[in-house]
């Protein structure tokens, strides 16, 4: 019987050097380490078990990254000092790839940077760690207690997950996209269906997917409870990979009779435009049943979607438009790498002529901390998560969406159908 | 192992931003940061928990951020077991790493707001002291309760270390 991606990944990263199967629990080494705030906690644990200096050292310089991404530039003192917490701990520990105010968010740094390579190992301190499947990496997220572990050791304990194949069927026309396909698995099988599991996506669109849609697939595995999100690494990851980086990697493939515990055929061009409405992600419905509730903010942004594809379509949509009187519409790029393909199409004054607020890169839209909204508003975003009270009080809304679907509802000042706007 | 205590139910799908809200991530002190504990989906629970009670929840408990602050301050107001349906896998991890005993029971629905239970961690059982009733719950793998009864992984570590 073959294996699976999830159980080969862990099968080579074995210690103990034995096939892994379903189930079996094992010390893996680790190709890497994410940390982006809360680094310095670290050294809070190092110091709870009695090394007074804190962390001593780490298993490798070049392979420990450290990108303070979250509150950049610090909102207030207190976020200060935590910079500056997480800052000393890159600095005394010698950490090659200490990413201070990049600004960007740390995933798409990771990758923008050519951090993460395919058939890597690649645990972090953040949820949506789980992004670099996209590039067939395996990383999920984890706490501070078990990185500090790993940091040192180069080693952490997974259990093989079972794994659900998704089959992506169809010809990807402009519509849906990534996001909507990710709301829509979310509101038919539940915001839980893939917990403790890994996702294989597979499939004719899958294939045709750019690998910014595929990271919007993987980033959103988390929603769904997924411990890995895994594409297979293709042309299109090689060209990406270009000029990113000069280390050997060699990528992890199923195999054809792997066993699979789920697989779940999804005609692709079947799906509308979905929103999850509040305030949950599961809450998954075609756009056409939240149609005219009325906005107060729309937002582009986070490691979900904020790349240059998904500014582009906003900009497609907004030329010769104006955003609707009232509706603040924040467009924040994932990272600098997006904000200067943003600036080398020429995109960005046509989002300002119509009214778009655009901000510096990095977490700030999503965490958030530069858009909170008050009672009895309401917000639709293509950011990463809808749970009550993350943009303001439990009585202000969030509604998850596409870049199209949010850029649509920003200029018709209510949620519609996108499509009637890119096509109207 | 056998733990006793109050019930504190809850439904589906908390997540960890209800845990422990964003807003109050900046308090540094764990102590000052537990006084928001569950402050998302109930204000009263920090200021009526009592240490040894145990949390009762429905599927996906933990989701969403990584956030080690969620299980971190249910451990600091003295949450001696957490007993769902199902966890956010994040959260489990991080829960074991800071020596919450960790339950998976599909009947946690059957469990009242306030009832004592306790819990036969080895066995895997939860029972309704009142009623008698005694409900199926999951076990932690031995490494796992290994971690636990250190009172966590950097306490079990460092015991090891010391060991060798």
């Amino acid at each position: 019987m073959g294996q699976t991606m999830a159980e080969k990944f862990l099968s080579r990263k074995n210690i103990a050097g034995k096939p892994v199967r379903v189930g079996d629990l094992i010390d893996a080494r680790v190709d890497g380490v994410m940390l982006h705030i809360n680094a310095g906690m670290l050294d809070k644990y190092a110091r709870q078990g009695g090394l007074s200096d804190g962390v001593p050292r780490v298993f490798d310089k070049d392979r420990v990254y450290v990108i303070l991404d979250h509150y950049q530039p610090p909102p207030d003192h207190i976020h200060a000092l935590k910079n500056k917490t997480d800052r000393e701990f890159a600095l005394r520990l010698g950490i090659t790839h200490f990413h201070d105010s990049g600004p960007g968010v740390a995933h798409q740094m990771m990758c923008d940077l050519g951090y993460v390579r395919p058939g890597e190992l690649v645990p972090g301190n953040d949820s949506h760690t789980v992004m670099y499947g996209a590039l067939n990496a395996a990383s999920s997220g984890q706490g501070e207690a078990e990185l500090l572990h790993a940091v040192v050791f180069g080693e952490l304990w997974y259990q093989a997950p079972p794994t659900i194949k998704i089959t992506l069927n169809g010809r990807l026309p402009q519509f849906p996209f990534a996001k909507d396909i990710m709301i829509h698995l979310a509101g038919k099988y539940g915001d839980d269906f893939a917990q403790y599991r890994s996702v294989e996506y597979t499939g004719p669109v899958a294939e045709e997917m750019s690998i910014a849609s595929r990271m919007c697939m993987a980033c959103h595995v988390v929603e769904v409870g997924g411990k890995f999100g895994l594409f297979r690494a293709d042309e299109k990851t090689a060209e990406y990979l270009k000029g990113r980086t000069d280390l050997p990697f060699e990528p992890v493939e199923a195999d054809p009779d792997a066993e699979y515990e789920r697989v779940i055929e999804v005609d692709v061009d079947k799906i509308e435009p979905q929103v999850a409405k509040p305030h949950r992600f599961g809450n998954g419905v075609p756009v056409s049943e939240a149609a005219g509730v009325r906005i107060n903010q729309a937002i582009i942004g986070a490691c979900s979607n904020g790349r240059f594809e998904d500014i582009e379509i906003a900009h497609r949509m907004l030329k010769g438009r104006k955003v609707a009187k009232g509706v603040r519409f924040l467009v924040c790029p994932a990272s600098n790498e997006v904000f200067k393909q943003c600036i080398a199409a020429g995109i960005i004054p046509d989002l300002l002529d119509a009214g778009v607020h655009f901000l510096d890169s990095g977490c700030s839209v999503c965490d958030p901390h530069r858009a909170y909204m008050t009672s009895g508003e309401v917000c639709i975003t293509a950011t990463t998560r809808n749970f009550r009270g993350r943009y303001g009080p439990p009585d202000s809304t969030v509604y998850l969406g596409g870049p199209a679907t949010v850029a649509a509802a920003a200029i018709a000042g209510e949620i519609i159908d996108p499509r009637e706007v890119l096509h109207g | 192992v056998k733990i006793e205590g109050r019930a504190w139910c809850y439904g589906d799908n908390v997540e960890t931003g209800f845990i422990i809200q964003s807003k109050y991530l900046k308090i540094i002190d764990l102590k000052e940061l537990s006084t928001h504990a569950m402050g998302g989906i109930d204000p009263q629970f920090a200021s009526k928990v009592k240490p040894g009670d145990i949390i009762v929840a429905g599927k996906n408990f933990g989701c969403g951020s990584s956030r080690e602050t969620a299980p971190a301050v249910l451990k600091e107001v003295g949450v001696k077991a957490i007993v769902a349906a199902s966890f956010g896998r994040i959260f489990y991890r991080n829960a074991v790493n800071l020596g919450i005993p960790m339950i998976e029971c599909r009947e946690t629905s059957l469990v009242k707001d306030g009832e004592v239970i306790e819990i036969d961690s080895e066995k895997g059982e939860i029972e309704i002291m009142d009623s008698g009733r005694k409900l199926k719950g999951s076990t932690l793998p031995d490494f796992m309760i290994k971690i636990v009864e250190a009172g966590g992984l950097v306490q079990f570590k460092r015991n090891q270390i010391t060991k060798e």
